[in-house]
């Protein structure tokens, strides 16, 4: 009677636990391709784009950095730099993030920055601990581009 | 290296606490109503569950630094970020948790160590020891899964604590079979060979306990893990495909081979030991099946520092 009564309950745990998770499983597949990389990236922290992009040439110096992650980071422990060329680094503080779910978290640069190539440098934080960092490059351009 | 050491040290202290609190609590109340009454094992138990708790303080603080330390930049002074850290994240909060409930488990575990008949202590032990089961899981990839984060939580909490009840009891019992000696006893001592055959009984008795925590233990482990699992993979060939996926597959094998090695000790080792054949082979199975846990926790350690697939 024990056993049996064990054995109810571990089935009964067996079946709340495993069947949700095994439908999500298989509506990944029934997706295939996109749709399961999207799903991944949901499941997990990763930077999805920035402004400016990646390899970007402005003929305006920006003055905010915004980066987009698949999930919240933690803002607390996350820090964003603008590195020029020559090495010399600003550190952009305070970082803020909006409410919504696909909120940027962003950084005024505060300063104008002069032509020449620079490097976003983030590192960031999971909620499950897992500490991510990045680079993104980029160039400000030394004049306005003339129409032709 | 010393990071993954760190957690293994972690998951296998927080395992034999509550291994050691399910001896105090759930085995000895068994042996005496068989008659079977061990006047040291309480306060053996005890003795362990206290080993477990300081064992933790090092595994956390160390912990904490590999944590701190991949947030910093180079040239920051060592407690850079640590306020934020632990104030401001997640991890933080169950890294906070997990210090609060350290010292009740300590405090418990010495109070028991001075009077092991204290139910208050024990029930503390318990408490404290399940709730510990729970904060490994706002700080690995449960937490992360978002969208279905309490469901992955859930799942882990239960394997934690599966986990934790099964090789935990089998280390608690395993060390105060084979390892313990009563105070002052050595080996060559006239009492040693008494000594022996006082551990070689324990032994037998509380192996012929431990099938229905093992069991139980077991199957939350298996289910819960295999849920848990199914949150992370995006498909089955992550499994060979992918690091975590590969990792998961030795830490099930190396499972399987404990569960193997106990089912054995169930059905054929303990009944014969019972019967009167030497308890040789039983420790031996026993010593096998440690060594097959330890494995399987370090695999574990090595796991949840593994970016999932698609991380």
């Amino acid at each position: 009677m024990k056993a049996a009564t064990v054995g109810g309950i571990v089935s009964a745990m067996a079946l709340v636990a495993l069947a949700p998770t095994t439908r999500g499983l298989a509506g990944d597949r029934a997706h295939d391709g996109v749709a399961v990389d999207d799903l991944s990236a949901a499941r997990h922290l990763k930077l999805l784009k920035s402004e400016p992009a990646a390899n970007a040439t402005l003929l305006v110096p920006p003055t905010t950095i915004r980066l987009w992650f698949s999930q919240r980071p933690e803002l607390a422990v996350t820090r964003v730099t603008v590195r020029g060329a020559t090495g010399a680094e600003r550190v952009l503080a305070p970082l803020s993030r909006g409410e919504a779910g696909d909120a940027p978290i962003t950084g005024e640069v505060g300063i104008a920055l002069a032509p020449g190539a620079y490097t976003i440098a983030w590192r960031t934080m999971a909620r499950d601990g897992h500490v991510l960092s990045g680079t993104v490059p980029f160039r400000v351009a030394s004049s306005p581009a003339r129409p032709r | 290296m010393e990071w993954i050491l760190a957690r293994w040290l972690g998951y296998a202290a927080l395992a034999v606490l509550l291994g050691a609190a399910f001896v105090g609590t759930v085995l000895v109340p068994r042996l005496a109503r068989r008659g079977a009454h061990d006047d040291t094992l309480p306060r053996d138990a005890a003795r362990l569950a206290l080993a477990a708790a300081i064992a933790l303080i090092p595994a956390s603080l160390l912990r904490l630094a590999d944590q701190l330390v991949a947030l910093q930049s180079p040239g920051d002074a060592p407690w850079t970020g640590l306020d934020a850290l632990l104030r401001y994240t997640t991890w933080g909060s169950g890294f906070v948790a997990q210090g609060i409930l350290h010292l009740v488990a300590g405090l418990a575990a010495w109070r028991l160590v001075r009077a092991s008949g204290s139910r208050i202590a024990w029930g503390t032990l318990v408490a404290a020891a399940l709730m510990l089961c729970a904060t490994p899981s706002l700080q690995g990839h449960a937490i992360a899964a978002e969208g279905r984060e309490w469901r992955a939580v859930a799942s882990d909490v239960v394997h934690v604590v599966g986990a934790s009840a099964w090789l935990g009891t089998l280390v608690a019992i395993g060390w105060l079979t084979l390892v313990v000696r009563g105070d002052g006893v050595r080996v060559g001592d006239p009492a040693f060979e008494a000594e022996r055959a006082r551990r070689d009984d324990r032994l037998r008795t509380l192996t012929a306990l431990v099938p229905p925590v093992a069991l139980g233990g077991a199957a939350l482990l298996v289910i819960a893990g295999v849920a848990s699992s199914l949150v992370h993979l995006t498909a089955v060939a992550d499994l060979w495909t992918s690091e975590w996926g590969r990792y998961l597959a030795v830490k099930a094998t190396l499972a399987a081979v404990v569960l193997a090695l106990g089912a054995r000790n169930w059905r054929v080792t303990v009944p014969r030991a019972l019967d009167g054949a030497p308890v040789t082979p039983l420790r031996r199975t026993l010593a096998l099946e440690l060594a097959a846990a330890a494995l399987v926790l370090l695999v574990t350690a090595i796991l949840v520092v593994t970016p999932p697939p698609g991380e």
